[in-house]
C-alpha cells in the first residue's frame, strides 16, 4: 500500500513536470486524459462501488460544460462560474435524474439513464440560443488572482489540482462507512435492505456525488477546448467513459484514469494511421472483458503480486 | 608562435563545423522542406462521402502538378474528425502542434469548424475551409488566418429569396432540419424573400440527424397549400424528403425549391423522377459551360470514374488557393504576413467561374449563384442552369478584418 502511494506520488510529480519536458501537443493530450480521468472516476463511483451501470453520465458532463460556458462567457470569468455553478447544476440534475432512475435496476436503470441523457442532448441540439448543433464557442478561461490560465503550464497545473482534488475526495468517499455501505449494496442489495439500510438514499447520494464531479469535469473540458457542443451530452460520451472504466478496472478509481489514458492515447495515435481504430479498440475491450475483467490496474496488480 | 595544440584543435573544429553547416545549407537549397497540408475531414461516419469527394478534388490539382508546388514537395496528412467537434479539435491540435502543417484544410461539419476556430486563430494557423458554411465565420467570428473556399450558408439562399419572390410566387412554406445550418439557411432566404414582398406562411424544423418520416410535416404543408415550399436537406435526408414529397402528391400543387444540396449529384440518382422540376440555388452545376469546368469534369471522371459534385469543386479550389498563394510567395511559408497577403489576392479560373476572396471576410465571392432546375438530359437527371445571379458576397456583418 505504501509503495503504491509512493508510485502514485511519483506519477503525479512526473505529470506535473510534463509542460517543461515535452512538446505542447503531448501536454494537451495529458490534460485531456486528466479531465476524462476525472469523468471516468466519477462514473466508477456509480459502476464499481454502488453497482449502478449508468448510461447517462454524459448528461452531467455536458450540463457542467454548458453551464460553465454560459457563465464564463456571459457573467463573469471567475471560479464561481468555472466550478461552483457547474457543480451545483450537475448536482441538482443528478438529484432529479437519480431520484427517478434508482427506482429501477438492471437493464431498466440503463435505459432510463440513457433516455434522460438523450433528452438533455436533444434539448441542447435544438436550442438556437445554445448554438444548436454548433455549440457554444469562445469560452474564456477563468481569471484567478495572479494566474494566467491561458499559459499552457499554468492551466496544466490548474487541471492537475482539480484532478488531485477529485481523486482524494472520491478515495475518501469510498473508504468511508458510506462507501462500505455502497460496496455492500453492490454485493447484495437485498441483504443491505434486510440489515436496515436505507439503500435508496445511499444510492441517490452516490449518484449525486458522481454527477457533481462529472459536472466539474465537463466544466474543465469546456475551459480546455474553449468550446462546448451537444456531443458532450450524447450517449457516446457516456459510452466512452464506460469503456475507460472497464478497460482500466471498475471499482479501483485509479484504474479508470489508466483507462482514459489508454483510450485517448489509442484514439489519438492509432487514428492517424487507420479509420478503423475503433476495431482495434473493440478487440482490446473484448479481450479485457474475457481475460482480464479486473482491467489494466487489476492486471498490473496481478503481475506485482506474482 | 608555431602551431600550438589548442590553435590546431580550434582550426580543425572550425573547418569541420563549416563543412557540416555548409553542407546542410547546400542540401537545404537543393531540397526545401516539404509543404505539409493537414486534411481535417470526416473519413468515417455519415459525412465520409463528402470527405472523400473533397480529398479527391484536392488531390487532382496536386497530382497534375506532380505533387510539387513552387519547388516544394506536397505532403498530405489526413486526419479523421469523425464529424465530432471534440475529436476534430484534438486532431486540429495534433496537426498544428505535432505535425507543424503549413496549411490546414477542412472541415465538413460546421460544428467542427466552430470548435476549432479559436485554436486556429490563436495558433496563427492558416486554415482553408473546404465545406463548413457557418455564417459566423464570415461575420463576428472571422479571422485573418481563415479563408473559406466553399460557401457561407447565406450565399446560395439569400439570392434565392429574391429570385423565388420574383419568378415563382410570393407565398412560401419553409422546411429544414433542426440544426445550425438549417437555421442559417432559412434565415438567409427569409431575409430577402420578405424584403421582396414575399410572405412566409409556415416554417418547420425537422429532427436531425435522424429522421425517417416526413409525413407529419408534409401533412401540415398539404393543409397550408402554399405556392412554394423552400427546403434545405442534404444526403440521405434529401433523398427521403424529395421522394416523400412526391408520394404525398405535393409536387403538382406546391413548387419545390431549395438550397443546392437538395438535388446535388450525390443524391439525384436515388431521388429519380421525384426530383424533376425542383429548383435550387447553388454555386456550381456539373453542366456549367466553361473551359475550367470542362477540364475539371473530364479529369475527375477519368481518374475516379464518377461525376464530380460541388464538394469535389470545393476541394479542387482549396488546393488551387494553396497553389496560387504559394507560387506568389515563391514557395515561402515562413513569412506569414506575406503569405496571408498572397492568399487574399489569389484569383484563378475555377469550375464555378472566376474565383477570388472577399477581402473584407476572406470568404469566397461566388462568381455566380446558379438557379438550376432538375431536368432529364440525355436520359440522365441533371441540374440545368436556368438563371444566375452574379458576384454573391456574404454581408460579413460584424467582421472587422481590414479590407
Amino acid at each position: 500500500m505504501r509503495s503504491a502511494r509512493r508510485l502514485a506520488l511519483a506519477g503525479l510529480v512526473a505529470v506535473a513536470a510534463l509542460p517543461w519536458l515535452v512538446g505542447s501537443y503531448p501536454v494537451k493530450l495529458a490534460q485531456e486524459i486528466l479531465i476524462w480521468g476525472i469523468f471516468a472516476m466519477s462514473l466508477d463511483l456509480l459502476m464499481g462501488y454502488a453497482g449502478m451501470l449508468s448510461f447517462g453520465h454524459s448528461a452531467f458532463f455536458g450540463l457542467g460544460g454548458y453551464v460553465a460556458a454560459l457563465a464564463l462567457r456571459g457573467w463573469s470569468p471567475s471560479l464561481v462560474s468555472a466550478l461552483v455553478l457547474p457543480a451545483a447544476a450537475a448536482a441538482a440534475a443528478g438529484l432529479v435524474v437519480g431520484f427517478l432512475s434508482i427506482r429501477v435496476s438492471g437493464v431498466y436503470f440503463i435505459m432510463l439513464t440513457l433516455a434522460f441523457s438523450q433528452m438533455f442532448y436533444a434539448a441542447a441540439f435544438n436550442a438556437e440560443w445554445l448554438g444548436a448543433s454548433d455549440g457554444l464557442p469562445g469560452v474564456p478561461r477563468p481569471r484567478l488572482i495572479g494566474l494566467d490560465l491561458d499559459r499552457t503550464e499554468v492551466f496544466h497545473l490548474y487541471i492537475l489540482a482539480f484532478f488531485v482534488l477529485a481523486l482524494v475526495a472520491l478515495a475518501r468517499v469510498v473508504r468511508s462507512p458510506f462507501g462500505r455501505v455502497l460496496r455492500g449494496v453492490e454485493d447484495n442489495e437485498r441483504r443491505m435492505v434486510a440489515l436496515g439500510y436505507a439503500v435508496r438514499r445511499f444510492k441517490l447520494a452516490a449518484f449525486v456525488v458522481g454527477a457533481t464531479i462529472a459536472g466539474v469535469a465537463g466544466s474543465l473540458e469546456a475551459q480546455f477546448n474553449g468550446y462546448i457542443s451537444p456531443e458532450a451530452l450524447f450517449w457516446t460520451t457516456s459510452g466512452e467513459a464506460l469503456l475507460m472504466v472497464s478497460i482500466g478496472g471498475a471499482g479501483t478509481l485509479a484504474g479508470p484514469v489508466l483507462g482514459a489514458a489508454a483510450f485517448i492515447g489509442l484514439q489519438s495515435l492509432l487514428s492517424s494511421y487507420t479509420e478503423h481504430w475503433t476495431l482495434i479498440l473493440g478487440a482490446a475491450f473484448i479481450g479485457f472483458v474475457l481475460w482480464a475483467p479486473e482491467g489494466l490496474l487489476g492486471l498490473a496488480r496481478r503481475e506485482a503480486g506474482g | 608562435m608555431g602551431l600550438t595544440r589548442r590553435r590546431f584543435l580550434r582550426g580543425v573544429a572550425t573547418t569541420a563545423a563549416g563543412a557540416v553547416l555548409g553542407g546542410r545549407a547546400r542540401r537545404a537549397r537543393a531540397a526545401p522542406a516539404p509543404l505539409k497540408i493537414g486534411l481535417l475531414l470526416p473519413y468515417s461516419n455519415v459525412y465520409a462521402v463528402l470527405g472523400e469527394s473533397i480529398t479527391d478534388g484536392l488531390s487532382l490539382v496536386f497530382e497534375r502538378a506532380g505533387w510539387t508546388v513552387a519547388g516544394r514537395r506536397v505532403e498530405l496528412i489526413k486526419e479523421d474528425d469523425e464529424v465530432n467537434p471534440q475529436v476534430g479539435l484534438r486532431k486540429a491540435k495534433k496537426l498544428i502542434e505535432s505535425d507543424g502543417v503549413d496549411f490546414l484544410v477542412g472541415p465538413v461539419s460546421s460544428g467542427v469548424l466552430a470548435a476549432i476556430r479559436d485554436t486556429v486563430h490563436q495558433a496563427r494557423q492558416i486554415l482553408i475551409v473546404a465545406n463548413a458554411g457557418n455564417d459566423e465565420i464570415s461575420r463576428d467570428r472571422c479571422s485573418r488566418y481563415i479563408f473559406r473556399a466553399s460557401f457561407s450558408n447565406w450565399q446560395p439562399n439569400a439570392p434565392m429569396g429574391s429570385w423565388v419572390a420574383a419568378h415563382v410566387a410570393k407565398e412560401a412554406y419553409l422546411v429544414a432540419p433542426k440544426y445550425a445550418a438549417g437555421f442559417d439557411m432559412m434565415r438567409a432566404f427569409k431575409e430577402t424573400f420578405v424584403a421582396a414582398g414575399g410572405k412566409v406562411v409556415g416554417e418547420d424544423y425537422t429532427p436531425f440527424p435522424v429522421n425517417e418520416d416526413f409525413a407529419p410535416f408534409l401533412t401540415k404543408i398539404n393543409q397550408a397549400a402554399p405556392k412554394v415550399v423552400y427546403a434545405f436537406f442534404s444526403g440521405s435526408q434529401a433523398v427521403r424528403f424529395v421522394r416523400q414529397y412526391d408520394e404525398f402528391g405535393l409536387r403538382a400543387r406546391s413548387k419545390l425549391c431549395g438550397a443546392g444540396f437538395l438535388t446535388e449529384s450525390d443524391v439525384l440518382p436515388a431521388q429519380g423522377q421525384s426530383a424533376l422540376g425542383i429548383i435550387t440555388g447553388h454555386f456550381y452545376s456539373t453542366l456549367l459551360d466553361n473551359p475550367a469546368n470542362k477540364a475539371f469534369v473530364r479529369a475527375f471522371r477519368a481518374k475516379y470514374a464518377r461525376t464530380p459534385d460541388g464538394f469535389a469543386v470545393q476541394g479542387y479550389d482549396s488546393a488551387q488557393v494553396i497553389a496560387h498563394g504559394l507560387t506568389a510567395t515563391g514557395g515561402d511559408t515562413r513569412d506569414k504576413d506575406r503569405l496571408l497577403e498572397a492568399l487574399r489576392g489569389v484569383e484563378f479560373d475555377s469550375p464555378r467561374g472566376r474565383f477570388r476572396f472577399d477581402p473584407r471576410t476572406q470568404n469566397v465571392i461566388q462568381p455566380f449563384i446558379y438557379v438550376r432546375e432538375v431536368r432529364e438530359v440525355d436520359g440522365e437527371l441533371a441540374n440545368v442552369v436556368v438563371d444566375r445571379i452574379a458576384n454573391v458576397r456574404d454581408p460579413g456583418t460584424g467582421c472587422t478584418l481590414p479590407g
